[in-house]
């Protein structure tokens, strides 16, 4: 297999619409091998992979994120329109565009084709889902399509893996030349074109044409600051502009009205309808789907059965993962000889990580079920059901996914608010995320409701509660805050496309959840096992003399002492205090540093028996003057504490990284954790004054 | 063939006062909101139909629905078919 | 030398622990040295 030459490797690049099976094609063609990276300065996912064409030659095919037009609605479309025109740091523009559009809708798809062909890159056009386009009654003819358009188009389906040899062999060497621009405006905006191209090349701007093309097709790219333009470009498309506008013609619209006018030509040559567009399958589905009162009792149920899946089905691995963790626990403390690296090991270490990885069976399934419902298209009727209930809280129904996510973990909630096009529906969803439960806050409520409450219904109730709790104050900030934040920006539109309903492919739901779960161990389990590590040596050290207690003696000890004040407003106690200061890393090493604080052995066999060792030494222990140290509202009070509380710094990180600020970051960090505190006080106090 | 004059303009009916279940074509988009329809599909001579009303309302293009915001709708001028 | 095939262990837990510290400056000071791209590429608030 030679690649040739002293050449780099070309670059070829999948373009086009969100739902037109890109990916799937990408994994036709690529057999299923991802690389996936980021991409300089910016969030957004990188996925390429090699792949050789059929004479051998090596090549990098990169699948950029899906949009619907060269003019960017949010940041992962930004990110298309940067690389293809080489402004991203570090991405060379491709050297070869597969235009990748859905043949039975090429009106809405050819748009976009039309303006890659105008990068002056080469281009090939993959005619997707032409099975379904001749079910529909309509018949196309790829030549004459490619006559009309000037670049080579090859027809596919990509889900059956039709097409996809005479794809491959369109990428042979020498790559297929640059197409021209297919429609001529009149001569004034010719002349503006020209104009305009001349100067930038004069400024060295890489692809003047093309540049100018966007400049004058799209008045935001000239009038809005852009990280990857220079003012002196934008300067000069403004003058430009303005002297068209001045001679009564508007760049914008007539540039677009060409296109369309080139796509009605090329398609009325090369597709002929045959029948009628009646109700689709699909249609009937949104008779109920997208009706108000059936609507949103099908989306209640499949919510419902959502959640019972996770809980129920998660169990069985989580049990797994829990024996697994005490099986290495065994081995690796059988190795050594005691001591404190056996201590940092097994206590450390290996508990501190288990508790992490053990979350991982339910944020799976949640991501799973979530893969699916996108890949069916139920999701994006969820969104327009939800769009309703969000919109009044100043939320889109796009917030609805990264809000969902966020009962498995606020992490990847966090990341998928990048599809939200709104900068400041964007901002709000992400701040006001981590109030939905996560998985994490699970042992703590484990070990905190039933102390409460002793039914199994009431728990479940109670639980249910919490759920609603947390969500029903993400709201409800979200609302104030959205009075208080970023007025003045237009309110954005909402605009959805609803795809029609299939069979999701489950390759592909897979593969997403594989990444979502490195992704979070990753990130989570990374920052989580430095600080066990830390926290570990804080108990550890100082060592207490023999009889007595370790704990607090201890540096973490003498650290809560000197909380103790602080919380004592909440009803809590110097062991309450550090094992919530603990958690602030991380929600679970509450159960642990609790544990610890009253030198409970935990029983890797028996999960439940820990606990309930731990509920009765809550229950028993008892203040100086005999009464209980931890009655009730005190339970409460750390129950609400650990609703509202935003414990988990690997979250902070994430934030900061989306929102390219600090300043908010910390800024919800210390507003969650104030707001928490008051809600515990509130409550603490409250109860007692109420006389429970 | 957009609209010609102010009076024929005013008199258009939008998406939005469009009634369900019929077919539409797309005589002009008038609006700030206008490059945003563009992007997505809208464009003139199209045909449309209505699916349903509501704050957001769904209609069918091309072989897709799309839902979109009210004040969306106002800004795609049709006529009936 | 038996000082410290005694205290081996604790020796090399605190090593261990030493060396979390320094990651974690490091990459907070890492983090701060590079604060993004500063306005418009993103979601900070307008």
């Amino acid at each position: 297999m030679s690649t040739g030459d002293e050449h780099p490797i070309p670059k070829v690049a999948l373009v086009g619409h969100p739902n037109v099976g890109k990916t799937t094609l990408f994994n036709q063609l690529t057999g299923e091998r991802r690389k996936v990276g980021n991409y300089a300065g910016v969030t957004v996912e990188k996925i390429s992979a090699t792949i050789y064409t059929p004479h051998g030659h090596q090549m990098e095919l990169v699948d950029l994120p899906g949009t619907y037009s060269l003019t960017p609605s949010s940041p992962d479309e930004r990110v298309t329109r940067d690389v293809l025109l080489g402004d991203l740091d570090g991405e060379e523009s491709p050297q070869l565009v597969i235009s990748v559009v859905d043949a039975s809708s090429l009106e809405r798809h050819l748009p976009l084709t039309l303006q890659l062909i105008e990068l002056g890159l080469p281009v090939i056009v993959a005619l997707n889902q032409v099975d379904r386009a001749e079910a529909k009654g309509l018949r196309l003819n790829p030549q004459v399509l490619t006559d009309e358009l000037g670049v080579p188009v090859v027809a596919c389906q990509a889900t059956s893996g039709k097409g996809i040899v005479q794809l491959k062999q369109a990428l042979r060497f020498p790559l297929p030349p640059a197409s021209e621009r297919r429609w001529k405006g009149n001569a004034a905006v010719e002349h503006a074109i020209a104009d305009l191209t001349k100067q930038l090349e004069s400024q060295g701007l890489e692809r003047p044409e093309a540049h100018a093309l966007q400049l004058l097709g799209e008045s935001d790219y000239r009038t809005q600051a852009q990280p990857h333009l220079s003012r002196v470009a934008q300067a000069a498309a403004l003058d430009v502009a303005a002297d068209l506008i001045k001679q009564n013609h508007n760049p914008e619209e007539e540039i677009s009205a060409l296109r369309s006018q080139t796509i009605r030509r090329a398609i009325s040559a090369a597709a002929h309808e045959m029948g009628d567009e009646g109700e689709t399958f699909s249609d009937k589905i949104d008779r109920v789907a997208l009706h108000p009162i059936g609507g949103w009792t099908l989306f209640a149920a499949i919510m419902f059965a959502i959640f019972w899946s996770i809980f129920r089905f998660a169990e069985v691995p989580m049990g797994w993962v829990e024996a697994g963790v005490g099986f290495i626990k065994d081995k690796v403390g059988g190795m050594l000889p005691e001591g404190d690296l056996n201590s940092l090991l097994t206590d450390g270490i290996i508990e501190g990580v288990g508790a992490v990885v053990i979350f991982l069976p339910q944020i799976l399934l949640l991501f799973f079920l979530i893969g699916l419902l996108e890949g069916s298209g139920y999701m994006a009727r969820a969104t327009f059901l939800m769009d309703r209930v969000m919109a009044r809280v100043g939320l889109s129904g796009k917030s609805f996914l990264p809000l969902l996510s966020g009962y498995a973990c606020a992490i990847p909630g966090v990341m998928a608010t990048r599809s939200i096009s709104s900068n400041k529906q964007r901002l709000l969803t992400i701040l006001v995320l981590p109030w939905q439960s996560c998985t994490a806050r699970l042992p703590v409520y484990a070990i905190l409701i039933p102390l409460l409450i002793p039914s199994i219904l009431g728990q479940t109730t109670m639980m249910f509660f919490i759920y609603f709790l947390g969500t029903g104050t993400a709201l409800l900030v979200a609302w104030l805050l959205s009075k208080r934040i970023g007025i003045g920006e237009a309110a954005p539109h909402f605009l959805l496309e609803l795809p029609p309903y299939r069979l999701p492919d489950f390759g592909y739901v897979f593969r997403h959840v594989i990444d979502r779960g490195l992704a979070f161990l990753k990130k989570a389990g990374s920052l989580i096992l430095g600080i066990v590590i830390i926290l570990w040596a804080l108990g550890t050290y100082p060592k207490a003399p023999e009889g007595e207690s370790q704990f607090d003696h201890s540096a973490m000890g003498c650290i809560g002492n000197f909380l103790e004040p602080v919380v004592k407003p909440l009803g809590w106690d110097a062991r309450l205090g550090t094992a919530t200061l603990a958690s602030f890393a991380a929600r679970e090493v509450f159960v642990s540093q609790v544990a610890v604080s009253f030198a409970i052995e935990e029983d890797e066999d028996d999960e439940e028996a820990f606990r309930d060792q731990i509920r009765s030494a809550i229950k028993t222990s008892e203040k100086p003057d005999g009464s209980p140290a931890y009655p009730p509202l005190v339970v409460l009070s750390v129950l609400i504490f650990y609703i509202y509380a935003l414990q988990c710094l690997p979250t902070t990180a994430v934030v900061q990284r989306e929102t390219k600020s600090w300043k908010w970051a910390l800024a919800q960090l210390a507003g969650m954790s104030i707001f928490a505190y008051l809600a515990a006080f509130i409550v603490y106090q409250g109860g007692t004054f109420l006389g429970f | 063939m957009a609209f010609t004059t102010e009076l024929e303009r005013d008199s258009a009916l939008n998406l939005s006062q469009a009634a369900v279940g019929c077919e539409f074509q797309v005589k002009q988009l008038d609006g700030p909101g206008c490059k945003q329809l563009r992007e997505i599909g809208f464009c003139e001579e199209m045909r449309v139909r209505k699916v349903s009303n509501g704050r957001n309302l769904v209609c069918a293009m091309c072989g897709t629905r799309l839902a979109l915001s009210r004040e969306l709708a106002e800004q795609v001028l049709v006529t009936a078919v | 030398m038996t000082w410290i095939s005694q205290h081996w262990q604790t020796l090399t837990a605190l090593t261990i622990v030493t060396a979390t510290l320094v990651v974690f400056l490091i990459r907070a000071i890492r983090h701060r040295k590079t604060p993004g791209c500063g306005h418009n590429c993103g979601c900070a608030k307008k």
